[in-house]
C-alpha cells in the first residue's frame, strides 16, 4: 500500500488532508513539525509528502524538503508543498528546494485528489 | 556789325587779363551780355602786346598770375602816359590790409574782391566809366609815403583815384561785415535750436536717469529674489545638484553636499564624472543628456554597511529647459527615503503575513465545507466535528480581520472609543483567564493580586484586551510551554498589571522595536503565527488610559510586558 505524509502543524489541516484522501488504498502518516518530518519520512519512506511551509522550530518546510530530497534515502520522495505563502519567490524557493509540486491554501480537497491519483497512477 | 552797334559800343570795351581760362571766359560772357566788348588776355605781357594794337576803356585784371602780377601790371600802366587813364580793376581777395597797400601803391582804379556779385562787378565798371572824366583833372596828384607794418610804402595815385579805392574797400568791408552778421544771425538761431535741444537733451536725460533709478531698484529686487531662492535650495530638507550640459556641476546644496561627502566650494564647475563617486547619479546625468530620456528615479545607499549612518536616498534627475526648449542642464534632487523604504518593507511583510494569517482559517473552513457539501457517507459526529472547525477558524478569522481593522483605524487617527469605569482590576483580568484555558495544554497560567482592591477609571473590555494580546505572545514565545504569570498590584498612582511567561526571551534590539507596526520579532517561516499588530494595538490601548507599556526580558529565559493603568481618585472625584 502507498504511503502519504501529511505535514502541518496545524490539526485541522492535517486532518482535512486526512478526510480527502480516505481511500483504502493509502497509507496516511502525519507530522507536526519539520524535524518530525524528516525523521519520519526516512523511517517511513511514503511516496508522497504534503509539506507545510511556516512552522514553529527551527526547520521550516523547505529545509525539510531539501534535507529529504538530500538524503540519497528519501530523495524519490514526490514532495507537494501546501502552503500559505502563495508569492512568486515562494514558489521558486520551494522548487529550489526540490518540491515537485506547490499547492496553495486554502485549496479544493476536489483538486488535491486529482493531483493525488494523478502523482500515484 | 553795324555803324549804330559801332557807335553804342564805343568806349566799352574792356580787357580782361587773367590765367584762368574758365574764369576769363565767364567773365567774358557776363561783360558781353550786358553790352561791352570784352577781350581776354592770360597774361600780363600778353595784355601789354594786345594794349600796344587795340584801344580799352577799361581793364580788369587778376592778381595772382604767372609772371608778372596784377599790382605790377597794373603799376606799369599807371606809369605808362599812354595808359594811364585807363582804369584797372583787380580781382583780389583782399585777405591782407597789404593788399589795400599794394593796390594803392599800383595805382588801381578799383578792388572786386573774388568770388564777385555779377550786379556789384557791373555797378562797379559803370561808376568808374561816368568818373573816368573827372579823374583827369586830379593829374599828377598827391605823392604820398607811408609806412605800414614796418614798411614804406610810396603812393602815387590822384585823390579820385584813392577815394575809389577807399570806397570799394570800405563796400568791401560793409558788404562782409553784412555777410558776417547774417551769417550770426544765423548762428543765433543756430544757438537758440541748439538751447532748445539741449533743454530736450536734459529732460531727456532727466527721464533716463528716472529710467535708471527705476532699473536700479528692479535689480535689486531681483538680487533678493535670487538670493532667496539660493537660500530656499541651500537650506531644503532635499539635497540638489544642478549641472549645465556639459556635465559640469554647477550648484549644489548643502543636503546634497551631506549625502555625498563633498563640499561645491571645492568641486564647482568640474565634471561630474571626476567628482561624484555615486555611480547611479552620474549614469542618470549623462542618460539624459544623451536625450535618453527626459528623468530618472532611482534609489541608492550611502554609507552602506554602517549600521547606523547607511540610508538609502532616492534620487530623481530631470532635463532642464528654458521656455524655448533649449536643454540647459540637469537637476537632481535626493530625498531620505530610509524610513520610507523600511516602512515599504514592512508593509510588504505585513500583506504577505496578513494574507497568509488569513489563508491559513480559510484552508479548513473552504476544506471542511467542501467535505461536508460532497461526501454523502459522513457520520453524524465527523459532520459536527467538521462544523466545529469551521466555527473555530470562521471566529478566528474574525479575530484577525478585527486585529487589522483595529489598526487601520488607529492609522487614520480614528482610534477606539474607550467606556471608561470605575472598575476593579482584579474582576477585569478574571473575566478573562477562563478564555486562556484550553488554548495551550502546555502552559499553566497563573494570577497574583497584592492589593485587594485595585480601582481604576477604566474599559474592562480593552484591559481584556490588551491581556489577550500580551498572553497569546507570551504562548506563542514560549513554545515550550511552562508557567504564564499575571499579575496586579499598584504602584504609585497607578496599577501596574504584568504578563510573564518562561519562554524563548527576546534580545534588546527585538524590545526595541516590537511595538512597531507590522514587527514580529521572528519574521521567519519557522515563526509563530501572528500579524505583528498586537503590541501596537495594545501600547495604543494602553495609552489611551494614560499608562504606559514596557516589555523587560532576558534571551532564553523569559519575557515580562507590564502596563499602568491610572488608580480612580476617590478625592479628587468627591471634589
Amino acid at each position: 500500500m502507498k504511503k502519504i505524509l501529511i505535514i502541518d502543524d496545524q490539526l485541522e489541516v492535517r486532518e482535512l488532508v486526512e478526510v480527502t484522501l480516505r481511500i483504502d488504498e493509502y497509507t496516511i502518516l502525519q507530522a507536526s513539525s519539520g524535524e518530525e518530518a524528516v525523521r519520519i519520512a526516512e523511517m517511513e519512506k511514503p511516496d508522497l509528502i504534503f509539506m507545510d511551509v511556516m512552522m514553529p522550530g527551527g526547520i521550516d518546510g523547505f529545509e525539510a524538503t531539501k534535507r529529504i530530497k538530500n538524503n540519497p534515502e528519501t530523495k524519490n520522495c514526490h514532495i507537494v508543498i501546501l502552503s500559505a505563502k502563495g508569492q512568486q519567490i515562494d514558489r521558486e524557493r520551494g522548487r529550489a528546494a526540490g518540491a515537485d509540486d506547490y499547492f496553495v491554501k486554502p485549496f479544493s480537497p476536489l483538486e488535491l485528489i486529482t493531483k493525488v491519483e494523478e502523482i500515484m497512477g | 556789325m553795324t555803324g549804330t552797334d559801332e557807335k553804342t559800343k564805343r568806349g566799352r570795351e574792356i580787357l580782361i587779363v587773367e590765367d584762368s581760362k574758365v574764369q576769363a571766359a565767364t567773365l567774358k560772357h557776363l561783360l558781353e551780355e550786358n553790352g561791352y566788348t570784352a577781350m581776354t588776355a592770360g597774361n600780363a605781357s600778353e595784355a601789354i602786346d594786345i594794349l600796344y594794337n587795340e584801344v580799352f576803356t577799361l581793364i580788369i585784371s587778376d592778381i595772382n598770375m604767372p609772371g608778372m602780377d596784377g599790382y605790377e601790371f597794373c603799376l606799369k600802366l599807371k606809369s605808362n602816359e599812354k595808359y594811364r587813364d585807363i582804369p584797372v580793376i583787380l580781382l583780389t581777395s583782399l585777405s591782407d590790409p597789404t593788399d589795400i597797400i599794394r593796390g594803392l601803391q599800383s595805382g588801381a582804379d578799383n578792388f572786386i574782391t573774388k568770388p564777385y556779385d555779377d550786379e556789384y562787378l557791373l555797378t562797379r565798371i559803370e561808376h568808374l566809366l561816368i568818373n573816368r572824366e573827372l579823374r583827369k583833372f586830379g593829374k599828377g596828384g598827391i605823392a604820398l609815403e607811408l609806412v605800414f607794418r614796418g614798411e614804406k610804402y610810396s603812393i602815387n595815385s590822384d585823390r579820385q583815384q584813392i577815394l575809389d579805392l577807399l570806397i570799394s574797400v570800405f563796400e568791401t568791408a560793409i558788404d562782409k561785415n553784412e555777410k558776417l552778421l547774417k551769417t550770426q544771425a544765423s548762428q543765433y538761431e543756430m544757438i537758440e535750436l541748439m538751447a532748445e535741444k539741449n533743454i530736450a537733451l536734459l529732460e531727456a536725460q532727466e527721464e533716463l536717469q528716472k529710467i535708471m533709478e527705476h532699473l536700479k531698484v528692479e535689480k535689486q529686487k531681483l538680487a533678493e529674489e535670487k538670493e532667496r531662492i539660493n537660500a530656499i535650495i541651500r537650506s531644503t530638507a532635499d539635497g540638489i545638484i544642478v549641472t549645465d550640459v556639459a556635465q559640469r556641476v554647477i550648484m549644489m546644496n548643502r543636503t546634497a553636499e551631506e549625502f555625498l561627502g563633498l563640499r561645491f566650494a571645492e568641486i564647482a564647475n568640474q565634471c561630474i564624472d571626476c567628482v561624484i563617486n555615486e555611480d547611479s547619479i552620474k549614469e542618470k546625468i549623462s542618460f539624459i543628456l544623451n536625450k535618453m530620456k527626459n528623468e530618472y528615479n532611482f534609489d541608492f545607499k550611502i554609507n552602506e554597511g554602517d549600521k547606523n549612518l547607511e540610508k538609502i536616498i532616492h534620487g530623481k534627475t530631470s532635463l532642464i529647459v528654458d521656455r524655448d526648449e533649449n536643454r540647459l542642464g540637469t537637476v537632481t534632487v535626493l530625498s531620505d527615503v530610509t524610513k520610507e523604504r523600511q516602512i515599504d518593507i514592512m508593509k510588504t511583510e505585513f500583506l504577505s503575513t496578513a494574507a497568509h494569517e488569513l489563508r491559513t482559517p480559510l484552508t479548513s473552513i473552504q476544506g471542511f465545507s467542501e467535505i461536508l457539501l460532497t461526501r454523502g457517507n459522513l457520520s453524524p459526529e465527523e459532520r459536527n466535528k467538521y462544523l466545529a472547525y469551521i466555527n473555530k477558524q470562521a471566529v478566528k478569522l474574525a479575530l484577525i480581520v478585527n486585529d487589522l481593522l483595529d489598526v487601520a483605524r488607529i492609522e487614520s487617527g480614528q482610534g477606539f472609543v474607550i467606556n471608561k469605569k470605575i472598575c476593579d482590576m482584579k474582576t477585569c483580568i478574571e473575566e478573562v483567564v477562563p478564555h486562556f484555558t484550553g488554548i495551550s495544554s502546555k502552559h499553566k497560567i497563573r494570577t497574583t493580586f497584592n492589593d485587594k482592591n485595585i480601582l481604576c477609571l477604566a474599559d474592562c473590555d480593552k484591559i481584556g484586551q490588551i491581556l489577550k494580546n500580551l498572553v497569546s505572545n507570551s504562548i506563542k514565545y514560549s513554545p515550550q510551554g511552562g508557567e504564564i504569570h499575571i499579575s496586579a498590584e499598584i504602584k504609585g498612582d497607578f496599577c501596574q498589571i504584568s504578563v510573564r511567561d518562561q519562554g524563548i526571551g527576546m534580545t534588546p534590539e527585538q524590545i526595541e522595536k516590537v511595538f512597531s507596526k507590522f514587527y514580529r520579532v521572528d519574521a521567519s517561516d519557522s515563526a509563530p503565527e501572528g500579524t505583528g499588530l498586537g503590541m501596537t494595538i495594545v501600547k495604543y490601548l494602553v495609552e489611551a488610559h494614560g499608562g504606559r507599556v514596557r516589555i523587560e526580558s532576558e534571551y532564553g529565559a523569559w519575557t515580562e510586558a507590564a502596563f499602568t493603568i491610572p488608580l480612580h481618585d476617590i478625592d479628587k472625584n468627591n471634589v
